[in-house]
């Protein structure tokens, strides 16, 4: 048996034995599903942090790096940390105000909408589903090609673990387990970037080396190796300004990361937690995508651009710390896998059902083990017709959530219908123009993101929608009641410390900079 | 180039983060209004 099973297979141990202590302190359905709103900044922002990283990260953007993307994604790499800032200041605390269970019973609050809190219900548990079973097919993938077990074992014990985890512990042993996986992958990859640099002669001399080669200079250089994304500077520039606006919105307001303002213990709890998620993102999207880079230049000739780093793992990196890096990337896609399955647990019954709370907690681990079993066999038997629902992803939060869930903070105009409009013509838009791109095979121009096309008929749609309504009385004390600052959150001393933090985004802005130019400009002009 | 796109993502955190200031601080000094 690999290394890299049993090291795999003792994570999962671990994970599953916390969860089950924890699940020991799980009392009633405000535990289960938003952890009793007491967790403390650590567990917020770790939990933020483990819910971004997955496969995706470490697989996907990785990847295109690789084949000479690196500046189009860090340029969307910035944007999106971005979203953490304004997601938690001009979403997260009223939505943690509003002491809601779910973010679609948030929007049925607000706009006084039991239709519209249906809606972001199915949306949410669309673009989860759909989620959920990429972060499937990635662990299972990630663990077949570093352990050589059968994908099929490999993607059943994975779900096996975190359906486990999540129906036992709930929301609580998410964090818990979460912050725990986010630590393990944050620090494996901080450690064997300095093995693969090494490798490569030092940081420094290596990107100058690339930069120098004329057969690799385009892989650093802002415009990229043509065709990699698209065939011109502009157009990758462009596509990275335009998914940075995509991934900056599901940052901010996407289920899988909003939500967690709901288990925070207070809203200051809530705006701290936004640097250190939105550094730590920067971070580890900057130090994946340019060691990519880095590791291209030890092995040009990977047939298959997704597994750079499985190969560095198993290549470069001593054997002990490849174990843990192949680990906590394992960990990171399942910690996404429990966040996934206890949001769509919740939304189904909480949203959909509106079961009583002493149901709750029952009828929400029932609707987490069928979903599981439904995306396993999903990412078993991957029937055909899988990939039109898997157009409505991630950017489903962006296209069809975000400007709903912006305007019903920032707009006094905004009415229920023009919400619910919204909503439905953001997630209708971005799936027709997918569908438009795969049956005519026409790409659509890098600024023209399906995603982006989505976001468009949201806005015009509540646009229209409230020109034609009026705003009820009901609605304009909705909004009201959004902004009265609960008693306990009006401590001086502690608003100073939130404002501390606030100030510290300008920290993170400049620590960007000063990163990307020591680490990426300067090595690449031949100035270290 | 790249020296622009470096900067402008640092400036473009930085516009987040002030803005977010601007909002908080508003939402406080409304709060020491309503209690005058």
């Amino acid at each position: 048996m690999s290394i890299y099973f049993i090291g795999m297979c003792v994570a999962m141990v671990v994970f599953l034995f916390i969860s089950k202590q924890v699940s020991k302190k799980v009392k009633d359905a405000n535990d289960f599903y938003v952890a009793g709103r007491k967790a403390p900044l650590f567990l917020i922002a770790g939990s933020m942090i483990a819910s971004y990283t997955s496969t995706g990260m470490f697989m996907g953007d990785a990847a295109e790096a690789y084949e000479g993307a690196l500046a189009p994604m860090l340029l969307f790499a910035g944007m999106q940390s971005a979203g953490y800032i304004l997601g938690a200041v001009f979403f997260g605390r009223y939505l943690r105000r509003s002491n809601a269970m779910t973010i679609p019973e948030f929007f049925g609050i607000r706009f006084c909408s039991n239709k519209l809190r249906k809606l972001a219900a199915i949306t949410a548990i669309i673009m989860m589903s759909v989620y959920l079973l990429s972060v499937v097919q990635g662990v299972g993938t990630l663990m077949t090609a570093v352990t050589g077990v059968d994908y099929r074992i490999c993607v059943t014990l994975a779900v096996l673990v975190f359906t486990y985890i999540t129906v036992v512990s709930g929301s609580r042993g998410v964090l818990i387990t979460d912050t725990l996986m986010a630590g393990l992958f944050t620090l494996s990859v901080l450690v064997s970037v300095f093995f693969v640099a090494n490798e490569a002669g030092g940081w420094f001399p290596a990107i100058s080396n690339i930069a120098q080669s004329i057969e690799t200079k385009d892989l650093l250089s802002w415009a990229g190796r043509p065709g990699a994304l698209y065939d011109t500077g502009f157009e990758n520039m462009t596509w990275g300004i335009a998914y940075g606006i995509v991934w900056m919105s599901v940052c901010a307001v996407g289920p899988w990361q909003s939500s967690r303002y709901l288990m925070a213990k207070d809203e200051h709890t809530v705006i701290r937690s936004a640097p250190i998620s939105a550094f730590v993102i920067f971070m580890l999207e900057f130090l994946v995508c340019t060691t990519a880079v880095i590791i291209r230049s030890l092995n040009p000739e990977l047939a298959d651009s997704s597994r750079v780093w499985i190969w560095a793992a198993t290549n470069v990196i001593p054997t002990v710390l490849g174990v843990v890096l192949m680990t906590g990337v394992l960990s990171a896609g399942i910690s996404s896998g429990t966040t996934f399955l206890s949001l769509i647990g919740a939304a189904v019954t909480n949203d959909m059902m509106s079961a009583q709370k002493t149901d709750s907690i029952k009828y929400g681990r029932y609707a987490m083990i069928i979903t599981s079993v439904i995306v396993l066999v999903c990412a078993l038997v991957n029937p055909p017709a899988i990939f039109v629902i898997m157009f409505l992803g991630g950017a489903t939060a962006a296209s069809s959530w975000m400007p709903v869930a912006f305007g019903s903070i920032l707009s006094k105009r905004i009415t229920k219908t023009g919400a619910f409009w919204g909503m439905l013509m953001g997630m209708v838009g971005c799936l027709a123009a997918n569908l438009f791109q795969t049956f005519t095979g026409i790409k659509l121009p890098a600024y023209l993101d399906p995603a982006i096309i989505g976001m468009l008929c949201n806005v015009i749609a509540i646009i229209i929608g409230s020109a034609l309504t009026q705003v009820t009385d009901e609605e304009k004390a909705a909004r009201v009641a959004l902004f009265v600052v609960p008693e306990k959150e009006k401590d001086s001393k502690e608003i100073k410390k939130t404002q501390k933090y606030l100030r510290g985004t300008i920290l993170v802005g400049i620590l960007i900079v000063l990163m990307l130019l020591i680490l990426w400009v300067f090595p690449y002009y031949g100035r270290v | 180039m790249e020296i622009v796109i470096s900067l402008f993502i640092g400036a473009f955190m930085i516009t987040a983060g002030i803005c977010a200031i601007a909002w908080y601080k508003k939402e406080c000094n409304s709060e020491g209004e309503n209690k005058k």
